[in-house]
């Protein structure tokens, strides 16, 4: 496996208001891994994501990605470098039909025939996508908004993917789904920053994991290492 | 510092009032006319914007539509003062009666006036309250037009476009600060009591507050009503100190005026509705001569008419770019919060 | 019955120019939220600029067309960069007295340098004359523009429903913070959203100059608040339902006039509100779907 540095946080400090929400956080993830962010519910995951991305600006630390720094930049602008996202509680466009969504996620590309590749790859990797391409999204079930998050961050054939709950709320098969889906993906060329409940899914496909606690980094290793911990088995793996 | 403690509040009252009404008595004397008419549009002002800071500023219903309160109030007081001969006179007008041979005293007329005002004014906000945000504000937005439409066009009634003249000189200091100082103490009181505070409320968080057991609806109308019954008696006393009255003069820009004073005073701030009145009085005077043309050392300066408004809207997008919140934000002036801001720079 | 349809004829030119301007309307309040109050004075402006290059500089009429566009358009970036931007995030109604401001700053000061007294603005010569069909007269200036709201009524469509430009506006209307993470520069779209905006205001000025040979500085005050009765009756947000909702009420008024008796055609302003006050006890959500929001 290649070991390039793709994405980088250093220190990386940020929050809401006057209350810090990280306290310095330093994240790494390398072309081709798919990365692993395990943690309970508040502890700044999506932050996390939300601060990679640029929705939110770090008070302190640095972000890098592929080699430049975006600690600052607009998140129109760190998505154009290549990074999506595949946000918490699937914020598809509800307003928009399936494939009107899946254009807005390749807002990027610049001819056609790009769209009909992606396209037509995003079909096959979700045909039911293919078959309410024209249905308001608004009206879909939750695992095909799911499906269509996940569609819509791929259209833009992204250097990493950043994952925010993807199996929450779903069926057993879908959740397998969106594993096989992740693979692949990652088996094309995209890298994944996965924020997972789910920690028995995640550490099965991910190389390499962080366990986040309070706004920062408790504990990281290798998935199989991680999945052998005792504190990981006990709070995250819900083994006694 | 502090308040004294003999001076109980029983006593503070007589005094306080005492000395409002020798201060009156002595502008009323010694103010040249141009600056007692100043005095008498600022107290008006006052009064529309206080009242208008009740739905506006706190109830968070934001009204543009109460240049036709005014209107309304206005003309019902209008038809009955003006003098029995006038009335007559006007060719075009087709009054009944019982209006067309009545001239009645001052306050009977500002109530009437006023009443008249409340209801038309719940009247609109009946089907208007339903509505939130952006309907409502346009839904009050097409009243003033309406109303402004109405009276020209009705010339039996309010001798449509050509307006009304001849009104009796009532408007004095007494009345215009009389009750803008009752409007003022009503406002005050009204803030610390259960029903301001439940207008603020509703301001604030409409579920919220439904929550919380207000019921919405009546204290919407209250709101509505009180504001609506103090803005029509602020364009009675108007009419009467200008003496004349033309449907076109209540216009949105009128609103607009009273609008930018509550701005800049601070939506919300009695206190500050009160100063935005004076600044925008002051502001508007001072132009009248530029706008009107003037000469500098025998050059005649061409008349800007419109200069003010221009002007006013300017300031307005600077303000609520630079300090939204206005000169007071949702604060009230007091003598104590002052002497505390006072010591507390000395002790710097 | 010759003259109901004679009058629904004179209807069209003024329900084209509602249309167009509530779609412009209907588009700044679906894709950001605001209710451009000085669009009205964005049509004048245009309509000012229309009538420069026309009859001061003498040019032919296409160049003033499209000049009295440009006019508009930089109208309303000022508007925007003044009135909008800074105040942007504010609440709604901060937005409301901004744009309010503007629109009787503007006015007033178009006032002050041309007056509020009425200009000509003569129509080039193929626009003139009408045909005789029946009874009927059918005037070419209604043809004219009923072609333009067609045509401009389409591009309007196709750009907001097929193109990448289209998709991006729409879906920054539901979730502007996720339409940024796929890319979309939510602060090129604002600017686009102002341009097309302003731009249609501009088609109705030349319009509005076409159908009733002359302008004034004042000119903006009334369509605008129809042109936003319009949009809400075709549903706020929705480019469609505010084309069909400007052409029901610039008809409907028309009509309402027509049979008026004359001494209360001073009430026509009545019409507007009358149908706005139903629509909203009746069906608040207007007749058709938001697609722009």
């Amino acid at each position: 496996m290649s070991t390039e540095l793709l994405l980088e946080l250093s220190e990386v400090t940020a929050g809401y208001g006057k209350m810090p929400v990280l306290h310095g956080v330093s994240i790494k993830c390398h072309r081709g891994e798919i990365v692993t962010l395990l943690g309970a519910n508040g502890v700044g995951k999506t932050t996390t994501l939300r601060t990679i991305l640029g929705q939110l600006k770090p008070r302190d630390g640095e972000i890098k990605f592929n080699g430049a720094d975006i600690t600052r930049l607009p998140p129109h602008k760190t998505a154009a470098l290549g990074v999506a996202h595949s946000p918490e509680g699937r914020n598809i466009f509800g307003n928009l039909t399936v494939i009107e969504n899946l254009r807005a996620g390749a807002h990027l590309l610049k001819t056609r025939k790009e769209l009909k590749e992606h396209l037509d790859r995003v079909y096959s990797m979700f045909p039911r996508l293919k078959e309410r391409r024209t249905q308001i999204a608004g009206s879909l079930s939750g695992g095909e908004q799911q499906m269509l998050a996940m569609g819509r961050a791929l259209m833009s054939n992204p250097r990493l993917m950043l994952l925010d709950e993807p199996s929450l709320g779903l069926a057993p098969q879908l959740v397998k789904l969106v594993a096989d889906t992740l693979t692949e993906v990652n088996r094309t060329g995209t890298s994944v920053l996965l924020v997972e409940q789910n920690a028995r899914l995640a550490l099965e496909i991910s190389r390499y994991g962080y366990v986040m606690e309070k706004g920062a980094i408790a504990l990281e290793g290798n998935a199989k290492e991680l999945g052998a911990n005792e504190q990981v088995k006990k709070v995250y793996l819900g083994i006694a | 510092m502090r308040v004294r403690e003999g001076f109980t509040a029983v006593a503070r009252y007589p005094i306080g009032i005492g000395l409002v009404v020798l201060v009156l008595f002595l502008l009323d004397r010694s103010l040249p006319g141009f600056w007692l008419t100043l005095f008498l549009l600022f107290g008006i002002n006052t009064i529309l914007a206080v009242s208008l800071n009740i739905t506006n500023g706190w109830a968070n219903l934001f009204s543009i539509g109460h240049g036709g309160i005014m209107l309304a109030g206005g003309y019902a007081a209008a038809l009955f003062t003006l003098p029995v001969f006038f009335k007559v006179d006007i060719i075009g007008l087709h009054l009944p009666g019982w209006i067309l041979n009545v001239q009645i005293p001052f306050l009977p007329a500002l109530l009437l006036g006023g009443v008249v005002g409340s209801i038309v004014g719940i009247l609109l906000a009946l089907p208007a309250l339903r509505l939130r945000g952006i309907y409502f504000i346009l839904v009050t937005l097409g009243f003033n037009l309406i109303m402004v439409s109405i009276a020209e066009n009705l010339p039996n009634y309010t001798n449509g476009a050509m307006g009304l003249r001849q009104f009796p000189l009532y408007t004095n200091v007494w009345w215009v600060w009389g009750i803008a100082f009752l409007v003022i103490y009503i406002a005050l009181r009204l803030r610390k009591s259960y029903i301001g505070r439940a207008f603020i409320a509703i301001g604030r968080d409409q579920e919220l507050a439904e929550h919380m057991g207000i019921n919405l609806l009546k204290y919407k109308i209250y709101a509505f009503g009180l504001s609506t019954f103090f803005t029509a008696i602020g364009g009675i006393l108007w009419v009467h100190l200008i003496l004349n009255l033309f449907p076109n003069a209540f216009s949105l820009a009128l609103v607009f005026h009273v609008v930018t004073m509550i701005v800049i005073g601070g939506m919300g701030s009695v206190s500050g509705a009160v100063i935005g009145a004076a600044i925008i009085t002051g502001f508007t005077e001072v132009l009248a001569p530029i706008e009107e043309g003037f000469q500098v050392f025998g050059v005649q300066v061409p008349h800007l008419f419109g200069l003010t408004t221009l002007l006013l809207a300017v300031v307005l997008i600077l303000i609520l770019i630079l300090r939204p919140q206005g000169i007071m934000g949702e604060g009230e002036f007091s003598l104590q919060g002052l002497r505390k801001r006072l010591s507390r720079s000395k002790a710097e | 019955m010759t003259y109901f349809i004679q009058q629904m004829l004179n209807g069209v030119c003024w329900g084209s120019i509602l249309a167009m301007l509530g779609a412009g309307y209907t588009m700044t309040f679906g894709i950001i939220g605001l209710v451009n109050f000085a669009h009205g004075e964005i049509f004048m402006a245009g309509a000012f600029a229309a009538y420069f290059a026309l009859h001061v500089a003498g040019l032919p009429f296409g160049v003033a067309a499209v000049l009295g566009i440009l006019g508009a358009i930089a109208i309303g970036l000022l508007v925007e960069r003044i009135a909008f931007r800074p105040v942007r995030g504010s609440g709604m109604i901060t937005l409301f007295i901004t744009s309010f401001a503007a629109s009787i700053g503007i006015r007033t000061l178009f006032v002050m340098l041309f007056t509020d007294r009425a200009k000509p603005f003569s129509m080039p010569a193929f626009l003139k004359g009408a045909y005789l069909i029946g009874d009927l007269f059918i005037f070419k200036k209604t043809i004219a523009v009923v072609i333009v709201l067609v045509v401009v009524g389409a591009l309007l469509m196709y750009l907001v429903k097929k193109t990448k430009t289209g998709i991006a506006m729409r879906a920054m209307s539901y979730d502007s913070e996720t339409a940024q993470s796929m890319g979309i520069n939510t602060e090129k779209i604002i600017i686009i959203t102002f341009i097309i905006a302003s731009a249609l205001a501009g088609v109705a000025a030349i319009m509005w100059g076409v159908s009733y040979g002359r302008i004034r500085s004042s000119m903006g005050m009334m369509p605008v608040v129809d042109a936003f009765i319009a949009s809400v009756i075709g549903g706020l947000g929705n480019v469609f339902g505010a084309i069909v909702g400007g052409l029901i009420l610039g008809i409907g008024e028309t009509l309402f006039v027509a049979y008026l008796p004359p001494e209360l055609i001073g009430l026509r302003t009545l019409f507007v509100w009358i149908v706005l006050f139903i629509i909203i006890i009746v069906k608040p959500s207007g007749l058709f779907r938001a697609n722009v929001k």
